[in-house]
């Protein structure tokens, strides 16, 4: 059966030449800063202050702001507090592989992506990750089963009931207005609770709750019904569709070739390890702060931040409600995690999937060699410790008896304090009570980042178009 | 009042019960290369080569945030920690308790046998 039916830079001169090495884009902050600022010292500015815009915030989002803003002719500052790009993607090596310990999944689907990918002539190598040949199902009472024709049907005709409505709430999956009534009618809704409106035999439940669980990078009782909803209006309300655009493509060269692109072709400036404590709006500009007490002045501010970030900088005038609110109450994604593991031998394409709540909810296979297999675990909560090999052994030994885990690799997206999750959902009533708020720009400020995104949220994708649409918006405020 | 103190009394015996971890003096250099891929991709062990984090080359008895050329947390500057093996320890056990501020994204290393066979590796690479 094929995949799809069962489920249906180059290293670019520029980097090489700042020092970059092969693992993430680590580069050293005062040579980027020297090298870009040659090219934007060539450039015209648009307006009297020190930048024309800033861009609070370095990953996909804020890449492609600087990018276009830059592009257009405004002299363009990217702040990092991390001393690398790439926010929550990072493109590495283990065990023999090149792998991503973040954000890695596109597909022509997805629009913004797949576009920059086009762009740039990068390559796509497609993972096994949603068509393992064999999956393992634990179900609420502990046991473990491997699932079926029948069941794989029912699991199936049970996503297609959950997705019901998706194609009346979410006839434009980008313009939530379009279908108001609906979705505010059912925003109250977590996952889980729609599971419980539905009748489900155990294995469906725990299929379910899994795959709803990853999706949402967390518990299913954190995470929105009408996100998932969402994002099945997106893949145009079909599984093959759906699981292809959030499983099966990653780029071929890393998330960090195509990153690398978009720094090169922008020849903005970025400071790296860079902190940012205020950001004050004025009439016509802004003022931005540094931890060290550095005054910085620009027209505009594009802040590329994830939600679980933004309130540890201080705007004045403050966050709207919304944005506020969004930051205290944290995205699904905030205990969300995932490792990569080597397990001896070759133990074939298999995956397995429990319940969100559960300290694996689900694991899938990225390489097969003879000599070991490197196996993909997604963790919605913190109940594994993932820094210890032997207990992600003994995790995945309920699925697999015998497996041996020779070594594991996580980025701790959980504790690193410029990203204080993975990625995330919205959590039920977000959308009805705060998304006027949310996409509002305030002051000088425009918005950007995944958890910004009109439409692929969560995805690189949605990072990149709502860094377009940030650029879009900065140069008509600046003119 | 009273609860606060009963609440800084059980946070101080609940710190001092984790930093106060023995470094276990083993050495099991196979073990600790296989450990190491937690670190390495943030760290290095080839001198003058930072990456997100600094190069760990050397790191065992330096001063904490010492490197010249990369950019610390600000509590790693302050914190005047020289790595022995026993501070590198109880570092690895918890960052964020040890040293509460760095901006090493990393929730600590529980197994003891780990933690010293990382730091011989570590300290290996570093001869």
């Amino acid at each position: 059966m094929k995949n799809d039916e069962k489920l249906t830079l180059n290293r670019r001169k520029f980097l090489k030449s700042a020092g970059t090495l092969s693992l993430g884009t680590v580069v050293g902050a005062s040579m980027v800063t020297s090298l870009s600022a040659t090219a934007s010292e060539n450039k015209q500015q648009k307006t009297n202050y020190d930048y024309d815009a800033i861009v609070v915030g370095g990953g996909f989002s804020g890449v492609t702001a600087a990018r276009d803003l830059q592009k257009s002719g405004y002299k363009t500052l990217v702040l990092e507090a991390r001393n690398r790009l790439g926010g929550r993607t990072f493109t590495s090596e283990f065990a023999g592989h090149k792998i991503e310990l973040g954000g890695s999944l596109v597909h022509w689907l997805q629009p913004e992506v797949w576009t920059e990918i086009q762009r740039y002539g990068l390559e796509l190598m497609e993972v096994p990750l949603m068509a393992a040949e064999k999956t393992f199902i634990k179900t609420a009472d502990g046991k473990v089963i491997e699932a079926q024709e029948d069941d794989m049907i029912g699991i199936l005709e049970a996503i297609n009931e959950f997705m019901q409505e998706s194609i009346t709430s979410w006839n434009r999956p980008y313009d939530s207005s379009y279908t108001k009534n609906a979705i505010n009618n059912r925003d109250h809704l977590s996952v889980a609770d729609r599971l419980n409106e539905m009748k489900l035999n155990p294995v469906q439940r725990a299929a379910l709750d899994s795959f709803f669980g990853i999706m949402a990078a967390g518990e299913i009782k954190d995470a929105s019904f009408n996100e998932m909803l969402r994002v099945w209006a997106l893949s145009n309300w079909n599984y093959p569709g759906f699981a292809g655009a959030i499983g099966q493509y990653k780029i071929k060269e890393g998330t960090k070739a195509l990153l690398d692109a978009i720094v090169e072709d922008g020849e903005f400036e970025v400071r790296m390890s860079t902190h940012v404590k205020r950001i004050e709006s004025k009439k016509e500009h802004a003022v931005i702060t540094l931890q060290d007490g550095t005054k910085i002045t620009t027209g505009a501010v594009v802040s590329a931040l994830p939600s679980n970030v933004i309130g540890d900088i201080e705007f004045i005038p403050p966050l709207n409600k919304g944005k506020t609110a969004i930051f205290k109450e944290r995205n699904s994604g905030t205990n969300g995690l995932m490792f990569n593991a080597e397990v001896k031998g070759d133990i074939g394409n298999v995956s397995g999937m429990a319940s969100s709540s559960s300290q694996l909810p689900y694991f899938g296979v990225f390489k097969q060699t003879s000599e070991h297999t490197i196996v993909n675990g997604f963790l919605t909560n913190n109940k594994l410790d993932y820094m210890d090999d032997e207990a992600i052994q003994e995790a995945l030994r309920e699925f697999l008896p015998g497996v041996e885990v020779l070594s594991s690799v996580a980025y701790d997206w959980v504790n690193d304090p410029y990203s204080q999750g993975a990625y995330g959902t919205y959590k039920p009533n977000w959308i009805k009570e705060y998304s006027d708020d949310i996409f509002a720009a305030e002051g000088r400020v425009k918005f950007a980042g995944t958890d910004f995104s009109t439409g692929w949220r969560g995805f690189i994708s949605g990072a990149i178009g709502s860094g377009t649409k940030a650029a879009q918006s900065v140069i008509k405020m600046i003119g | 009042m009273k609860k606060i103190k009963a609440n800084l009394l059980i946070f101080t015996l609940l710190n001092l019960s984790a930093i106060s971890q023995p470094y276990a003096h083993e050495c099991d250099l196979k073990k600790g290369e296989k450990i190491y891929t937690k670190c390495a991709a943030c760290h290095s062990l080839t001198p003058n080569t930072n990456l997100m984090g600094p190069s760990l080359h050397g790191v065992i008895n330096r001063e904490a945030g010492s490197l010249e050329e990369f950019k610390y947390s600000q509590s790693m500057e302050a914190s005047k920690i020289k790595w022995s093996k026993q501070e590198l320890n109880e570092f690895l056990l918890n960052p964020k308790q040890k040293l509460p501020g760095t901006s090493m994204p990393f929730s600590g290393l529980r197994n003891e046998k780990a933690r010293a066979a990382v730091i011989c590796y570590i300290e290996h690479k570093s001869n």
